[in-house]
C-alpha cells in the first residue's frame, strides 16, 4: 500500500515539476510590459493553480478515483486561462500594446509574425496564443500531478482515519506543500522567464528540469510515505 | 429548493469575490507590494528620490495566506467560543488589519532606511497618510475573504471538507496570485511610467526611471491607488470573481461529469477569446513605429 503512494506520489510530483516548465511565466519584468508571460513568479502561479485544481478535487472526493484527478486538471486549467486571459486584457486596454513575445518569430497556431509588434528594448508583452496554449497544457500536467498526490494520500489515510474533515486537511496541506516545493526547484532550473514549449529556452531546460524534479520528488515523497505511515500507525 | 438555495449562495460568493479582487489589488497598490516594486526599489539608486510607500518582503500570494490564515484562525476560535457570526467575520478582520498595518509600518521603515546609503529620506507624512488607506483597503480584503470562506465551510450544501483557517489560507493564496498576475501590470507598466507615451512596453534601459512628481507637489501612493481603481481593481476582482463562481457554478447546474464537460469548454471559449483579443489589438494598435 504504501509503495503504491510512493510511486503516486513520485509520478504526481515529477508532473508537477514538468508542468511548471510549460507555463509562460515572465516575472517582474512581465508586471513593467518588459517582457511576454503571466506578470508574477512561476512558483506564485503554481501554487494559485494548484490550490484551484485541489479545491476541485475535494468537491469530487466521493466519486471514483480517475474522475477526481480530470477534477483536478479541469479546475487548474480553468484558473490559468481566465488569469492569462484577464492579464491579457489588462496589457491590451491598461498599458496599450499589442500582444507579442520575442522569443519566437511566428507564431505556429495563429500564424502571426512578432518582432515587428515588440516594444524596442523590451522582450514583448503579454501573451501570444501558442503561450497561452502552452500555460493551459501546464496546468493540466500539474493538475493531474496535485489530484493524483491528492487521491493517493486520501485513499490512504481515509482507510484508518474517522474524521472525514481532518484527513481532508491534512491531504490537502500535504499535497498542496508538492507545489510549493517543486515549483520553487523548477522556477530555479528555469531561472528568469520562459514562453511555453515554443520558446528556444524550453527544450535546453525542461531535459534537466524533469530530472532535477524526479530527484526531488522522490526524497519528497520517501518523507511523505514516513508520515503517512506514521499518522496511520498511531 | 435546495439547489436554488446553493445557487443564490454561489452568486453571493462571486460578489464577495469581486470585492476581495479589487480592494486586493488596490491594496497592494497603495502599499506597493507585487512586482512593481521592483522599480519603486531601484530608483533612489539611480537618483530618483521619491515619496511612494514600499512594502515588498514576500510575494502577494504568500501575504495575503498569512493574512487569511490569522484571519480564519481567529475566526475559528471564536466560533468555538459560540460567539455571533457577524461579531466573529468583524473582530477577526479588525485583528488581523492591525496585524498588517504594523508589518507595512515596519516594513516601510525598514526598507527605506536600508536606502539612506542613496539619500533616500524617511517620510513620517507618507505613513501618516498612507497607512489609513492600507488598512482600510486590507480590512475590507481580510473581511470579504472571512465571509466566503465562512459560506464555502458552514452555509454551502454540501461544504467543502475543509477547516475554516485551512481554507481562508487557500482563498488568501490564491487572490495573492492572480491579484498579481492581473492587476499589478497597471502599476507597473502604466502608473510608475506616466511620463513615456501610452502603448509601448517599458525598455529595460528605463529601468527606475519613475515618476516621482504629480499634478501638485510629489506624486504618493494615494495617487496611485485613485489612478488604479479605475482599471486595474475592478479587473482583478472580475478576474477572481469569475473564477470562484465557474468552479462551484458548473458543478452545481450539470452535475460532476457534465460540469467537467463545461469546464473543458469553458477552457476553449477563453483561449478563443484570447485569440480574438490578440488579433484585435494587432489590428487596432499596429506595428510598433
Amino acid at each position: 500500500m504504501l509503495l503504491e503512494l510512493l510511486i503516486c506520489l513520485i509520478i504526481g510530483s515529477t508532473l508537477i515539476g514538468i508542468g511548471v516548465h510549460f507555463i509562460p511565466v515572465g516575472g517582474a519584468p512581465a508586471a513593467l510590459s518588459t517582457s511576454a508571460g503571466i506578470p508574477t513568479g512561476a512558483p506564485m502561479i503554481t501554487i494559485g493553480m494548484g490550490i484551484t485544481g485541489i479545491l476541485t478535487a475535494i468537491t469530487f472526493v466521493n466519486q471514483p478515483n480517475y474522475l477526481i484527478i480530470i477534477a483536478g486538471a479541469i479546475g487548474s486549467m480553468m484558473m490559468i486561462s481566465i488569469t492569462m486571459f484577464f492579464s491579457n486584457i489588462m496589457h491590451v486596454y491598461g498599458v496599450g500594446v499589442p500582444i507579442a513575445s520575442s522569443t519566437f518569430e511566428k507564431d505556429p497556431i495563429t500564424g502571426f509574425n512578432q518582432t515587428e509588434y515588440v516594444s524596442q528594448g523590451t522582450k514583448g508583452h503579454g501573451i501570444p496564443t501558442v503561450s497561452f496554449l502552452s500555460g493551459v497544457l501546464g496546468a493540466g500536467l500539474g493538475g493531474i500531478g496535485g489530484s493524483l498526490a491528492f487521491t493517493s494520500i486520501y485513499s490512504e489515510l481515509s482507510a484508518s482515519l474517522l474524521d472525514i474533515n481532518l484527513v481532508i486537511t491534512i491531504t490537502t496541506i500535504m499535497s498542496l506543500m508538492l507545489f510549493f516545493v517543486i515549483a520553487v526547484v523548477a522556477s530555479y532550473n528555469i531561472g528568469g522567464t520562459i514562453q511555453g514549449f515554443y520558446d528556444k529556452k524550453f527544450k535546453q531546460k525542461i531535459l534537466p528540469g524533469a530530472l532535477s524534479c524526479f530527484i526531488v520528488s522522490v526524497v519528497l515523497s520517501l518523507i511523505y510515505a514516513l508520515i503517512v505511515w506514521g499518522l496511520i500507525n498511531v | 429548493m435546495d439547489i436554488f438555495f446553493n445557487l443564490i449562495l454561489v452568486g453571493f460568493m462571486a460578489l464577495l469575490a469581486i470585492i476581495a479582487g479589487i480592494f486586493e489589488d488596490l491594496e497592494s497598490d497603495v502599499a506597493s507590494t507585487s512586482n512593481p516594486n521592483s522599480q519603486v526599489q531601484l530608483a533612489p539608486q539611480i537618483g530618483n528620490l521619491h515619496k511612494l510607500f514600499n512594502r515588498a518582503v514576500s510575494g502577494e500570494p504568500l501575504l495575503l495566506g498569512t493574512m487569511a490564515t490569522i484571519a480564519g484562525s481567529i475566526a475559528y476560535l471564536l466560533f468555538s467560543l459560540n460567539f455571533p457570526v457577524v461579531l466573529v467575520l468583524l473582530l477577526s478582520s479588525l485583528f488581523t488589519t492591525l496585524i498588517q498595518v504594523l508589518f507595512s509600518i515596519t516594513s516601510y521603515m525598514g526598507r527605506i532606511t536600508s536606502q539612506s546609503l542613496y539619500n533616500q529620506p524617511l517620510f513620517l507624512d507618507v505613513i501618516y497618510k498612507t497607512v489609513p488607506s492600507i488598512a482600510a483597503h486590507a480590512f475590507i480584503t481580510i473581511f470579504s475573504l472571512t465571509t466566503l470562506s465562512y459560506i464555502m465551510v458552514y452555509l454551502l450544501t454540501p461544504p467543502v471538507l475543509l477547516t475554516l483557517p485551512v481554507l481562508s489560507m487557500l482563498m488568501g493564496v490564491t487572490i495573492g496570485s492572480i491579484g498579481s498576475a492581473v492587476g499589478d501590470i497597471h502599476y507597473g507598466a502604466e502608473n510608475l511610467y506616466q511620463n513615456l507615451e501610452f502603448g509601448s512596453g517599458i525598455p529595460v534601459s528605463l529601468n527606475g526611471n519613475i515618476v516621482t512628481k504629480s499634478a501638485l507637489g510629489s506624486k504618493k501612493s494615494i495617487d496611485v491607488v485613485s489612478f488604479c481603481s479605475k482599471f486595474a481593481g475592478p479587473i482583478t476582482g472580475l478576474c477572481f470573481g469569475i473564477i470562484i463562481f465557474l468552479s462551484f457554478w458548473i458543478y452545481l447546474v450539470f452535475g460532476a461529469v457534465g460540469g467537467l464537460i463545461a469546464g473543458l469548454i469553458i477552457i476553449v471559449l477563453f483561449l478563443i477569446l484570447n485569440f480574438l483579443l490578440e488579433r484585435n489589438s494587432r489590428i487596432n494598435y499596429g506595428k510598433y513605429e
